[in-house]
Order: C-alpha cells, then sequence, then structure tokens
C-alpha cells in the first residue's frame, strides 16, 4: 500500500459572518452612507424595471434588486484610484462606485441628494435607455456602462469578458507602485468560463493587486450552481490558484464591507489578489420584471425566504436599533429616493399622443444617428507634429541589417524614450529574445516591463486591453501564432477592437498587437493562418503589414505613437530571414499610418499585395513580362487602406490582381475586392482577380503546405492568363 | 403560331451581319425553301431561306442595318393565323412598348420596330442577350458616343475590353462629330480629309491580314521562270479557238500539280499538328470591285484546265457580284496571287490563313538570259513565294518552287 500524506492549499479560504458586536461598532456615517446608498439603487433599479415594463429600454434590463448588499458593501471603501469593471447585471456597481466617487465624503441620508448624485442618476438611466446624455451616448446602455473619471471602467455583456481587463488595471497600479486595487465583478454563471480561470491563474503569478468578486446570485439564468459545477462553495476555486479567498453572505452588507476590508488590506499589502463570494439573490428574473418563479425554475417559497433577509431591511433595522436614524426618517429616506427618480423620469419622458396613457421619451434626447460610427477610431490627432520619413529619404546612409533584428533593436529603442512601453507574451523573456529572437535584450534592459506570460492567451491579450483602457501604460502583446487570434477571440474582438466606440467613442486604446504568421514553416493547419482578413472583420483595429526591415521601424513607430489598437502582422519563415537596408543611425522615424507605397510603375494591371507576398509579385512580373505596377499596402484595415493610391493605380491600369498567400477561406482580398468593384467600377477593364491559398488550411506535408499557399509560380500563372494581352506586355 | 424569326448564323466568325434587302414584303406567303431576305457578311452575300411555310406578318429590320445574329428580324405567323391583338402579341414576343405597328400588308415601316429596345448604350443586344463589355469600356464609348454594340470584344467571353474601344475610337468618324450609324454606310466630309467607314469585306481583308502578318512567320523564296515555251503552248490551245485560258490558268494548274508531287508543301498549321490534305484545294486571290476576295477551287487535282480556267472565270463574276458563297471563300491550303496584268514585275504577298503559302506572280517579261554562254532574249516571269514557316522549312518550300518551276518551263508536264 502506498504512503499517503495529505496536502494543504497555502491560501486562506474563509467565510466571514458580521456579529452583533460588528455592527455596535460599526462607524455610523458608514451605515447610515449605506443605507443611502442601498435606498438610492433600488428606486433607480425599480424606476429601470418599470421603464422596461412600458418598453421603454430597448433589449434587456438585467436588474440587481436584491443583490445591492454586496455591491455596496464591497466599493464603500473604495478610493477614487480604486478601480471596478462589471457584468451585464451591473447597475448597483456602477451606482455604488460614481456615488462613491461624488460623494467621496458619503451620503446624508436625512437630506436632499445632491445635484451631482442626481446628474449621475440621470445619466446613467439615460445611457440604460440609450439616450444621447448618457455616460456613453446612450451606445451602451444597460449592459455597458462606463464613466472612466469614477474608476468604473465599465461593464460589460460577455460573461466573464470584463474580468481579464481588470487585471491589466491592478497591474496598471502595481507598477505605477500605488496600494490602489481593482476589483472585478462577475456572477456563478462566469466562473466556469476560460477566461475568468486564466485570469486568476495570471493575477496570482503575477501578484496583482486584482479582487475577483463573485455575486453568487444562485442562477446562471435558470441553472443552478450545483448543476454548474462539481464544486458549487464558488470560493473554493481561489485557493487552487493560490488566491485568498473569502465566502460571506451577500445580503448582509456589513458582512461584505468587512470581508472586503480583509481583502483590500491583503492586495494594498502587494500580497496579491483576492477572491470574494457574496451569497446574494436576484429578486427577478434574468432580466425583466417578473420573478424568477413565474418562469418555473423556481418557487416562491424560495424567493419569499431570500426577501426576508432583504439587505435595506436589515441595515434598517440595525440603523433604527442603535437609534442613528429613526424609523420615520428611514421612510423618508425611500420616499426621497423614489421621488427623485420620478423627477428624472419626468425629465426624460413626455405624453405619448400615439398611444394615450403611455409615455415617450423627449424627441431632442436621442443621439445623433449621423454619430452612428463616430469615435471607432481616434483621429490620429497624435502624429500632428510628426515628421514623416520613408525609404528614399534615407539615400546613400544605410546598412543591411536582419528583418528579425530590427523587431527586437526598434522596440528596444522605443522603450528606452518611452517608459509607458510594456512587452508581453509567451517566452518573449527567455531564449535570447524568444523563439524567433524577436524580443532580443529586451528583458535584460527592462526587466519589469517584458513580461513573459503563462500559455494563456485570453488573460495576457486582456490584459494588455486593460492597460490600453486604464491609458497609463502601451502595453505590446505577443501572439506566438496568429491562429492564436481565436484563443483570444473575445478579448481582441469583443473587448479591445470595440471598446473605444461601445463606451462612447471618447477614451483612447492604445496598444500593439504583434501577430506571427506561422506559414510556410511546417506548422500545419493550426498554425499557418493569414489573420489580415479576420482582423479586419472587427472596426477599430488598424492593420499594419510591412514588408521591409525599413518600413518595420517606421511602421512601429508609428503603432507605438497610435492611440488606436494596431495589429502588427510579421512574418516568420517569408521575412524574418531576410535583410535589407535600414537607416544608419536613425530608429526615430515615422512611416505614416494610411499610406502605401509603389514598388513598381507598370501600366497592365495593378497588383495589391502585402508583406512576403510584395517580393514574390515582383519577382512574378519579371517573369512574367506582364508590365504590372506593383502595390504594398503596407496598411491593411479599412480605415487605413490607402484608397488615393490604389484609385489612382487603378484608373492608371483598369485591372487589379490581388495577392494574398494564405488560404482563400479567411482571406483579406474579398473585403478588398469588393470596396474595388464600388469604388472603381467605371475604371475597370476585366474582373478583379485574385491569387491566394486553397480552401484549407494549410498542412504539415511539404507539398501539401506548398500547395496550399500561394508563391511567385501562381502570381505568374495569373498575370499570364489574365494580363498578357493587355498594353505594356515586353 | 406567331414567332420570332431571328438572324441565323451564317459562318463561323460572323457575329454581325448587313442587312441587304427583303425578298419578300409584309403579308407574303412563304414557302420552306424560299429566301426571306439578303444580308452581307463580311465575306460573301447569303440567302436567309424559310425552313417552314409561314406568313411574314411584319418586318422588325431596315435595309442597311448592321444585325447582330440571334437578333429578330421579323414575326412569322401561321398560314392562316389571324392576328386579332396585336398588343398582346408583341409583347407575348417581349416586343412590349417598342411598336409603332405597321399592320401587315401595308410597307414596311419606316423605322425598325425594335429600335427602343436598344439603347444607345445598351448592354444588352436587343433580344435579351447580353453584350459583354467592361465597365471603362462603356464609359469610355459613352464619352466618345460610339454605340458598344457596334464594336467587337477580343477579351474573354467577347467582352468589349478598353483597348477595343480605343480601336474603335481611332477607326470611327466619331471624331468630325458623326455619330457612328448602325449601318456603317456614312461617309463622313469634312474640310481636310473624307472618312469612308469600314465595309465588312475591309474589316475582313484587314482582320485576316493583320492576324496572318502577326502569327504566322512568313519567309520568301523568289525565282525568275522562262516562260517562252509556256506561252507557246497557251498560243496554239487558244488558236484551236474553242477555249481561252489565260497564263494565270496555267500557272494556277502548276502550283496544283507541284503540291500533288511535293505534297509535303499541301499542309496547314493548326495549333497541335500540322494538317496534311489529301486533296488539292487552292485559292485564287480576285480583286473584285467590292475588294479582295480569295475563292477556292477544290480538289483542283481532278480539274483540267479548261475546267480550272472557266471556274477562276466564274468566280470573279461572281466576286463582282457579291455573291459568292460562304463555303466557297474559306479554306484551302495554297493561293496564287496575280498583278502581271499590272504591269507589276514582282512582289511578295501575305499569306492568307490558315494557308502556308501563296505565290505572287508577275509580268511577263522580255530580257536577256544567258544560254549556253550565249546571251539571248527571253519572256520571263518573276515569282515570289511567301511561306508559313510553321510547318515549313525552307528546303522543302525550295524544293516545292523548283517543282514549280520546272513545271512552269516545260508546260506539257503541266497537262500530262
Amino acid at each position: 500500500m502506498p504512503k499517503s500524506k495529505t496536502l494543504t492549499l497555502e491560501a486562506p479560504w474563509v467565510e466571514i459572518e458580521s456579529t452583533q458586536k460588528d455592527w455596535d461598532e460599526a462607524e455610523p456615517e458608514l451605515l447610515k452612507t449605506m443605507l443611502a446608498q442601498l435606498h438610492i439603487i433600488r428606486a433607480f433599479e425599480e424606476t429601470a424595471l418599470e421603464f422596461a415594463s412600458q418598453k421603454l429600454v430597448n433589449g434587456p434590463l438585467h436588474s440587481s434588486i436584491g443583490q445591492e448588499g454586496g455591491a455596496v458593501g464591497s466599493i464603500i471603501n473604495l478610493t477614487a484610484q480604486d478601480q471596478i469593471n462589471g457584468s451585464h447585471r451591473g447597475h448597483h456597481q456602477f451606482l455604488a462606485k460614481t456615488l462613491g466617487f461624488v460623494s467621496p465624503n458619503g451620503i446624508d441620508p436625512n437630506s436632499d441628494f445632491s445635484p451631482e448624485i442626481r446628474t449621475l442618476l440621470k445619466r446613467t438611466l439615460a445611457e440604460i435607455c440609450g439616450l444621447a446624455e448618457g455616460f456613453c451616448g446612450g451606445r451602451g446602455g444597460s449592459m455597458h456602462l462606463q464613466w472612466k473619471e469614477s474608476g468604473s471602467l465599465g461593464t460589460n455583456a460577455i460573461v466573464g469578458g470584463a474580468v481579464p481587463f481588470a487585471a491589466g488595471f491592478a497591474w496598471s497600479n502595481k507598477h505605477a507602485k500605488t496600494d490602489a486595487v481593482s476589483v472585478t465583478y462577475f456572477g456563478d454563471g462566469a466562473i466556469n468560463i476560460g477566461s475568468v480561470l486564466e485570469t486568476f491563474n495570471l493575477a496570482a503569478a503575477w501578484k496583482l493587486p486584482i479582487c475577483f468578486f463573485i455575486e453568487n446570485n444562485q442562477y446562471a439564468v435558470s441553472t443552478t450552481a450545483e448543476e454548474s459545477t462539481g464544486e458549487p462553495r464558488l470560493s473554493a476555486r481561489g485557493p487552487g490558484f493560490k488566491i485568498a479567498s473569502w465566502r460571506v453572505d451577500g445580503m448582509d452588507p456589513l458582512a461584505v464591507y468587512l470581508a472586503m476590508e480583509q481583502a483590500l488590506a491583503h492586495m494594498r499589502a502587494g500580497k496579491g489578489p483576492t477572491l470574494i463570494e457574496a451569497d446574494v439573490y436576484r429578486y427577478f428574473h434574468q432580466n425583466g420584471p417578473f420573478p424568477g418563479s413565474a418562469f418555473g425554475y423556481r418557487d416562491k417559497a424560495e424567493e419569499a425566504a431570500w426577501k426576508e433577509r432583504d439587505p435595506i431591511t436589515m441595515l434598517e433595522t440595525q440603523l433604527i436599533r442603535r437609534k442613528l436614524m429613526s424609523a420615520a426618517e428611514v421612510s423618508k429616506l425611500k420616499v426621497r429616493s423614489q421621488a427623485v427618480m420620478t423627477d428624472i423620469s419626468d425629465e426624460l419622458l413626455e405624453e405619448n399622443p400615439d398611444q394615450v396613457g403611455t409615455k415617450r421619451f423627449k424627441s431632442n434626447l436621442w443621439p445623433d444617428p449621423q454619430l452612428i460610427d463616430a469615435g471607432i477610431r481616434g483621429d490620429l490627432s497624435e502624429f500632428d507634429e510628426i515628421k514623416y520619413k520613408e525609404a528614399q529619404d534615407f539615400h546613400g546612409k544605410t546598412v543591411s541589417k536582419k528583418f528579425i533584428n530590427v523587431v527586437a533593436d526598434v522596440m528596444l529603442r522605443r522603450m528606452e524614450t518611452d517608459d509607458s512601453i510594456v512587452v508581453m507574451g509567451e517566452d518573449i523573456h527567455k531564449l535570447n529574445g524568444g523563439p524567433r529572437g524577436a524580443t532580443k535584450g529586451l528583458k535584460q534592459a527592462f526587466p519589469d516591463r517584458v513580461l513573459g506570460t503563462p500559455i494563456s492567451e485570453a488573460a495576457f491579450t486582456g490584459l494588455a486591453g486593460g492597460l490600453a483602457l486604464d491609458g497609463r501604460y502601451r502595453p505590446v502583446a505577443e501572439l506566438m501564432y496568429a491562429d492564436f487570434i481565436w484563443v483570444a477571440a473575445d478579448q481582441i474582438f469583443n473587448q479591445i477592437s470595440k471598446a473605444r466606440h461601445m463606451f462612447g467613442g471618447k477614451h483612447d486604446m492604445p496598444l500593439v498587437i504583434r501577430i506571427k504568421i506561422g506559414t510556410n514553416t511546417g506548422y500545419g493547419s493550426q498554425h499557418s493562418m493569414d489573420p489580415a482578413g479576420i482582423m479586419n472583420t472587427s472596426p477599430g483595429l488598424r492593420i499594419a503589414a510591412p514588408s521591409t526591415p525599413l518600413d518595420y521601424i517606421g511602421m512601429m513607430n508609428s503603432a507605438l505613437l497610435c492611440n488606436d489598437p494596431v495589429v502588427m502582422l510579421e512574418h516568420d519563415s517569408d521575412l524574418y530571414k531576410i535583410s535589407g537596408e535600414v537607416p544608419e543611425s536613425d530608429m526615430d522615424f515615422y512611416i505614416p499610418i494610411g499610406t502605401a507605397a509603389i514598388k513598381r510603375t507598370g501600366a497592365a494591371v495593378t497588383i495589391l499585395t502585402y508583406l512576403s507576398m510584395v517580393h514574390k509579385s515582383l519577382e512574378a512580373v519579371e517573369i512574367s513580362g506582364v508590365d504590372a505596377e506593383v502595390i504594398d499596402l503596407r496598411w491593411l484595415d479599412a480605415a487605413s487602406i490607402d484608397w488615393n493610391c490604389i484609385g489612382e493605380s487603378i484608373r492608371k491600369t483598369n485591372n487589379v490582381l490581388i495577392v494574398e498567400q494564405g488560404s482563400r477561406s479567411t482571406s483579406y482580398g474579398g473585403w478588398l475586392s469588393d470596396e474595388i468593384q464600388r469604388r472603381y467600377f467605371d475604371w475597370l477593364d476585366s474582373p478583379v482577380q485574385r491569387v491566394s491559398g486553397s480552401e484549407s488550411a494549410p498542412s504539415v506535408s511539404f507539398v501539401l503546405e506548398s500547395a496550399a499557399l500561394a508563391d511567385t509560380a501562381k502570381v505568374v500563372e495569373a498575370l499570364v492568363t489574365n494580363y498578357r494581352s493587355e498594353k505594356g506586355v515586353s | 403560331m406567331a414567332h420570332l424569326l431571328r438572324m441565323p448564323g451564317v459562318s463561323a466568325d460572323a457575329e454581325e451581319v448587313i442587312f441587304l434587302e427583303w425578298s419578300v414584303s409584309p403579308g407574303t406567303t412563304i414557302a420552306d425553301g424560299d429566301s426571306i431576305a439578303l444580308v452581307e457578311t463580311e465575306k460573301a452575300n447569303l440567302d436567309i431561306i424559310s425552313d417552314q411555310a409561314a406568313v411574314l406578318w411584319r418586318s422588325l429590320i431596315d435595309p442597311g442595318a448592321v444585325v447582330k445574329i440571334g437578333e429578330p428580324i421579323a414575326i412569322l405567323i401561321g398560314l392562316d393565323e389571324k392576328i386579332s391583338d396585336e398588343a398582346a402579341l408583341l409583347k407575348s414576343l417581349g416586343l412590349t412598348g417598342a411598336v409603332s405597328a405597321a399592320p401587315a400588308t401595308s410597307t414596311p415601316p419606316s423605322a425598325p420596330l425594335v429600335t427602343e429596345v436598344k439603347s444607345t448604350f445598351a448592354t444588352n443586344n436587343g433580344n435579351g442577350e447580353r453584350i459583354f463589355s467592361s465597365p471603362i469600356a462603356r464609359k469610355l464609348a459613352k464619352e466618345n458616343n460610339i454605340a458598344v454594340e457596334n464594336i467587337v470584344g477580343t477579351g474573354p467571353n467577347q467582352r468589349i475590353v478598353r483597348a477595343d474601344v480605343e480601336r474603335s475610337i481611332l477607326s470611327s468618324p466619331s471624331n468630325s462629330e458623326v455619330k457612328a450609324t448602325q449601318n456603317g454606310s456614312a461617309v463622313t466630309k469634312t474640310n481636310t480629309y473624307t472618312d469612308i467607314p469600314h465595309s465588312g469585306m475591309r474589316r475582313a481583308v484587314a482582320r485576316a491580314l493583320s492576324a496572318s502578318k502577326q502569327q504566322a512567320p512568313h519567309f520568301y523564296l523568289n525565282t525568275t521562270c522562262r516562260v517562252d515555251a509556256l506561252l507557246a503552248l497557251r498560243k496554239s490551245i487558244n488558236e484551236d479557238g474553242s477555249v481561252k485560258v489565260s497564263i494565270n490558268d496555267f500557272i494556277f494548274k502548276a502550283v496544283v500539280k507541284a503540291l500533288v508531287d511535293v505534297p509535303e508543301m499541301n499542309v496547314i498549321w493548326m495549333d497541335d499538328c500540322v494538317r496534311r490534305f489529301d486533296s488539292v484545294d487552292v485559292a485564287v486571290a480576285i480583286g473584285s470591285t467590292r475588294g479582295l476576295v480569295t475563292p477556292v477551287i477544290r480538289s483542283a487535282e481532278n480539274l483540267s484546265l479548261t475546267q480550272i480556267s472557266n471556274q477562276i472565270q466564274d468566280f470573279a463574276k461572281r466576286a463582282n457580284e457579291g455573291n459568292l458563297k460562304q463555303t466557297e471563300i474559306e479554306g484551302g491550303s495554297f493561293c496564287v496571287s496575280n498583278l502581271g496584268m499590272y504591269g507589276v514585275e514582282s512582289f511578295s504577298a501575305i499569306l492568307n490563313p490558315p494557308q502556308v503559302g501563296i505565290l505572287a506572280v508577275g509580268a511577263a517579261i522580255n530580257e536577256p538570259v544567258v544560254v549556253a554562254g550565249a546571251v539571248e532574249i527571253a519572256n520571263t516571269i518573276k515569282m515570289t513565294l511567301s511561306v508559313d514557316h510553321r510547318p515549313v522549312d525552307g528546303v522543302m518550300a525550295a524544293q516545292w518552287l523548283q517543282r514549280f518551276k520546272t513545271l512552269i518551263e516545260n508546260p506539257a508536264l503541266i497537262l500530262a
């Protein structure tokens, strides 16, 4: 029989209950402010539900009624520097944080509410209703509430989607040597999703001051925790990651406050992340004004039992018992809270003449539909003072350098001049510059700004997104292979690229994602994607695709100055190995975003291409004898593509050949072709032709991989087949 | 049953014809096999023959119009059919709204019924079939006031591409502010020049010979044949009185015989092979009043000198009338072109595709020749053989020319 030894987890895991003594000793102002916040939030939520029942809210409204105790108890002790984000059910957290921000000295429950509070409530309700006055101009609504200045950095409609960002806020707080923390709120449904668990691990590994606050409201829509997991005590997740964890009754705001007090002490002392599970209960269904029992997944008796323990009632009872407030004062507070919401409703609504007895929003409150696309990305005003340079400006003063060395050199140079740049990715800190040498020398020079990550693309990409949203640091995240964008897909496509526009189009998202393309390396179907086409489906991302070392320097410098997320496409086998002329001494020049480069002038056809296919297209032109104009697109996204250059060329040649290396299925050229036929239809003399790889993803076998990818021969074939008889054939 | 009569395909490479005249007028009953109309292709004039008995109810085309293959030209109805609702009939045939109805038995409508179906820059040839043209081609055509229907496309699917429009601009009279007309018959006169629009035949000659000169690598062999014996033989034959043969008839017959004797020259170049013929089909170039035509005498190896002579005379007559059949002007492996009657001593001819050779025959002249060390005066003709180098090498062509020269200088062999 083998010997057994019982192992124990090192992180503490405790349950906190408030005692009578705690209630007796609690600061009166704390309890009174808590009650004021609870009443305000409850009245707000009742008004919002009323709006929803009158069909005044477009989309779902996830009520937090019944759960306010957890939010108020955990947030009331946060400072303005502490940051929160949350989930789809986040009104109460948003209001608790912003109420604390506008009333840092507490709220007197016996006085009229301040104008700041009224404005806050009105702007929040306006946002939920999709009105221009809302914090995000009506774009965010109920599920995407953000007021950056208050430290409320955004609720989120993707379950678990906000959690990695909060790790980014925490990293910024830690690196800035503040004791500020971030708190990320999510529910029992999100506890089982990958991004949350990845972030647990990353935060623990890097000892980030982040609190994972689980509002366990017992139901993920209608599914119980017991159905979803083998360990329904959700705070048990923490210790496995070595995260100090608490369980607390969320219906007891003081107990939550006390648990958070311990968690804050832990985090502010630099001991790393914490986890708090607060048991709460949403009185209503997932969304809308009906109780869950109406949908049959729970019964009225259960709902009645939880309502017995309502946090407002509990707090009122204690305040009256301690004679801090009278019963009359308490009822007045409730009436005043409801009255302020009635006032606000009246300011927003008018009688609906089309349907007697109903209300509608005053028409001047809606956002301007003309501005639907405003603020998807920045205006590039950060480049106002920049003097640009191109290859020809360095004539005679260049040296030959390998592409891969330039990748590391320019980042080293920028990190020297810009303390805000933070580089992260898998293995980038070891192996003498990562697997290919792209980060060579960075770790030695800047050990605390070069972060070797666990293999958790969702967590570290999202952490980078959090850095960008926070704004103090400029992250550069490396995805080792392009195909890993799917692993990090929610963070890249739902979070990073949408964040600016969705939250109102005002705040920057400065971030660079370096993506290595693995075609021609024999890594097979899951490592050989050219992601340009996929990245371009996501407005908000800018896409850079440099084909020469010199362009890489100038374009990376621009990417690192740009206040939008920039995807830098890099080609391992085709480009890292090549050498090219770069300036002898200048690593500080910029190549303008939105400019293509004409690599060869010609009359017969315009070849539009990028990355290594630029070189292969030039080769193909010489072999075919077709007098093609070759344009290196350089910037690929819909906002940055150089239509001036492309248009001028098409008006000259009247023919277009789009050349890409990768699979046809995920390709970029479809979009480009579509744009071209609409923009230049009257200038075309033949259909837009395309060279791309196979329908299938590239395979491992050498011959199959070669067959799957476009190469010089395929470009020659396309040129000869389509343009041999055109003018300019030699 | 009323139905549309569409312009039938008349030859493999003709996409349109010039409509010359109606053989019958509206209201006329047509029998199976009757000619309905006469049209001109680039190379010949053709009758449109009815394959059924019917009544020509309505003509849709005016004489002089250029008509695309497949385009409706008339409405035919059954022998006993009565049309009560004309509008419904036109609608059922897809001619709605385009009608300035002229009833049967009246004079043909002054304007074709389908005119309004075709817009000036239509992408549709009037009977629903799309004319393929690239966007830039349409834009250019519009800017230059050229109807794309009148341009022959050289792109994929016969798509009209930019280059086609540019060629059309260069060759159209639009520069002198006259719109290109559908039948191409307008002559544009300005102060400084006169533009004569291309006839179908002019276009055909230009196209065929441009292609030949570009695609077939020509080489040329020259020789001088002494024709004293030939002239003597001709004289004796013609003195007989029953037939008259020309020098050219002898030369043609000698060409035929040389091709029989050197069958390696009786070939043409194909994309995948060299085709050698069992019979000898030789064309004769005729400068008719309507332009150059090259009708082919088939199986000429079986014909006598007189038969050949008669055939050539018949060709010449019908060429001037525009009455050569399409089948008569296609094919052949060789051609004889003679400008001797104009005093031309020698010239080089361009091959007439798909033929392998063309013999350019000069005038018979007197010149001094050296025979057995002594100078004497002889009748000679200078011959220039143009050869397509793709199927035939120089030595083979030289052997053929040598054989031909032998035949000419020993004319009894020609008749043997």
